[in-house]
């Protein structure tokens, strides 16, 4: 079943078209990993979704209900939450404070999701986030997306700029999510971690959405490979 | 003991001992005393606003006057008793507070001080303008005294110093209250990054409109008792030249964000002038010095200076510590 239904949507900058047409049906449960090449309107799709910013035009409907265009706060509130591309945590607070507000936004129903989700964010708890190391705050980050209690995670490039043990750790807590009954979009351009995690994928190209379907299916369509994957494994094998 | 536990115990336990000091004060410290307690009521409130929400508003002494010509007239024309009046006073002040907030919240950053800024010049000018409620440039005269606190037998200086201190002590506590709720929790996620504050789901009107309002109707109670300990208000006591930028320089110097450093910096920029008092030419100069200093040196104020003393005091504890300990430790 659907928790999530992407109609017909649009998004322009200006001239730009960000996001053409694109439908897209997300099941319960599982990790989408979302790729493409850059400039593709992943996130943006991602923006979207989250309230961010609101579609020129199509419609969203989640968990059966159709929603205009929402602000984030709301979206929230219906049951998505998100992380940033560039870190986005409190950097002023402590982990702590900022694991708080994080809860009290949730209602306070994962105070525990520190210890719960494996980010291994303890031993930073009365540190000033600021003066965190970058894998800390990309944890960070993701930590307070899980602590609102969301039923859909909108992960925008979870592993950029980690070291391989970090991704390692991202890749487990990713997981950890979803077995716990999250549904997660993945937005990456590591795709070997991506094709690990994810049970579906969605490929975008200069706004329209290319290809839906398992990693294995994606990994032979030759259409994929032509517009990214072909140069996606080509880097990771630099 | 707990931390919030704490928070409410110790400024219970100074504000006994204030008050117990107070009969063995002569009067001139005990008036300097009651306008640090009533300076610190602003400084406290505005902290809530300033130090854990992050929007400046120059609109408070004109907030502070509303509360103060408010209570001029329920109890020196209506007859309303003080008690009353007090509360009531900052009702009408955070009605006024939240009409300001309404407009100013339309903009933000450097946009809303000079928006609060435009109206804490419009309300001062009021003042002057609407003489039938205010006086005028003449002031308002005849305001009654604050009524003796049952069961003390303190004369008025001590009476007015107690109220003061009760009224700062409420302050206190009630923004202690507001800081660890939901909503200020929301208070500090806006005045950190408001994108990720909406990302998270905090409803960022209603967490800073309330910020707002509870630091207006703070001002009015003080603005309330600021008038019936000084039996008379002018609109020189409003201007944002004066009331509005002392707000703003009381809980800098004093440590934006923390409540109780707004506290030491109402202490000390109201005994630093009388102190300075023999030397009046320079007692402008060494509190410009001093600003000066806190900026430079010191941007988290008194509360940031004691409290990194605080923290090198427990490293050297620790350092200084033997290196002992049970031997049941290593079986946990």
């Amino acid at each position: 079943m659907s928790l999530m239904s992407i109609r017909h949507l649009s998004r322009s900058f200006g001239g730009v078209h960000a996001l053409r047409d694109v439908s897209l049906e997300v099941p319960e449960g599982i990790v989408l990993g979302l790729i493409g090449p850059n400039g593709a309107g992943k996130t943006t799709l991602i923006n979207v979704i989250s309230g961010l910013i609101p579609p020129s035009a199509g419609s969203l409907s989640f968990n059966g209900r159709d929603h205009g265009p929402w602000p984030m706060a709301r979206a929230v509130g219906y049951g998505i939450a998100r992380t940033f591309q560039q870190t986005r945590v409190f950097m002023g607070l402590t982990v702590r404070e900022n694991l708080r507000i994080a809860a009290e936004a949730g209602h306070g129903l994962r105070r525990d999701v520190a210890v719960d989700s494996g980010l291994d964010l303890e031993p930073f708890y009365d540190r000033v986030a600021g003066e965190l190391p970058y894998g800390v705050l990309r944890r960070l980050g993701m930590a307070l997306a899980l602590a609102v209690g969301p039923r859909m995670l909108l992960l925008d490039e979870p592993a950029v700029g980690l070291t391989s043990d970090e991704i390692a750790g991202m890749g487990r807590a990713i997981r950890r999510a979803n077995e716990s009954g999250l549904t997660i979009i993945l937005v990456e351009h590591n795709v070997r971690f991506l094709m690990e995690i994810a049970q579906h994928v969605a490929v975008m190209d200069r706004g329209q959405l290319l290809f839906q379907g398992t990693p294995a299916e994606c990994q032979g369509n030759q259409a994929v490979i032509d517009v990214y994957l072909g140069k996606g494994q080509a880097d990771a094998e630099h | 003991m707990h931390s919030r536990t704490r928070c409410y115990l110790i400024p219970t336990a100074l504000l006994a001992a204030a008050c117990a000091a107070t009969p063995f004060l002569n009067d001139y410290v005990r008036y300097v005393a009651t306008l640090a307690a009533i300076w610190a009521v602003l400084a406290v409130s505005f902290d809530v606003l300033l130090g854990y929400t992050g929007y400046l508003s120059l609109a408070h002494g004109a907030l502070f006057g509303v509360g103060a010509y408010a209570g001029g007239l329920l109890t020196s024309r209506a007859g309303w008793n003080f008690w009353l009046a007090l509360p009531v006073c900052g009702l009408i002040a955070m009605v006024a507070g939240i009409i300001v907030a309404l407009l100013a919240f339309r903009t933000k950053g450097l946009y809303f001080a000079v928006l609060t800024l435009g109206i804490g010049l419009i309300g001062h000018q009021m003042f002057f303008v609407a003489e039938d409620w205010t006086g005028g440039v003449v002031g308002f005269v005849g305001i009654p005294s604050p009524p003796a606190l049952p069961l003390l037998t303190l004369d008025p200086a001590g009476n007015n110093l107690i109220i003061s201190l009760l009224l700062l002590w409420v302050t206190y506590l009630a923004a202690g209250v507001f800081v660890h709720s939901p909503l200020g929790a929301a208070s500090l996620a806006i005045r950190e990054d408001v994108v990720l504050a909406q990302a998270l789901g905090i409803r960022i009107a209603a967490a800073r409109m309330t910020a707002f309002a509870f630091s207006a109707f703070f001002a009015g109670t003080a603005g309330a008792l600021f008038a019936a300990i000084s039996n008379f208000v002018a609109p020189e006591s409003f201007a944002v030249m004066t009331t509005g930028f002392q707000m703003v320089v009381l809980v800098v110097v004093g440590g934006m964000g923390t409540l109780w450093g707004p506290i030491l910096g109402a202490i000390l920029l109201t005994t630093l002038p009388e102190t300075l008092r023999v030397a009046s030419n320079y007692s402008l100069l060494a509190y410009g010095v001093l600003l000066l200093g806190f900026m430079l040196f010191a941007p988290s104020g008194i509360a940031g200076l004691l409290k990194k003393a605080w923290r090198a005091r427990q490293t050297r504890a620790a350092v200084a510590a033997p290196v002992a300990r049970p031997a049941t430790e290593g079986v946990r």
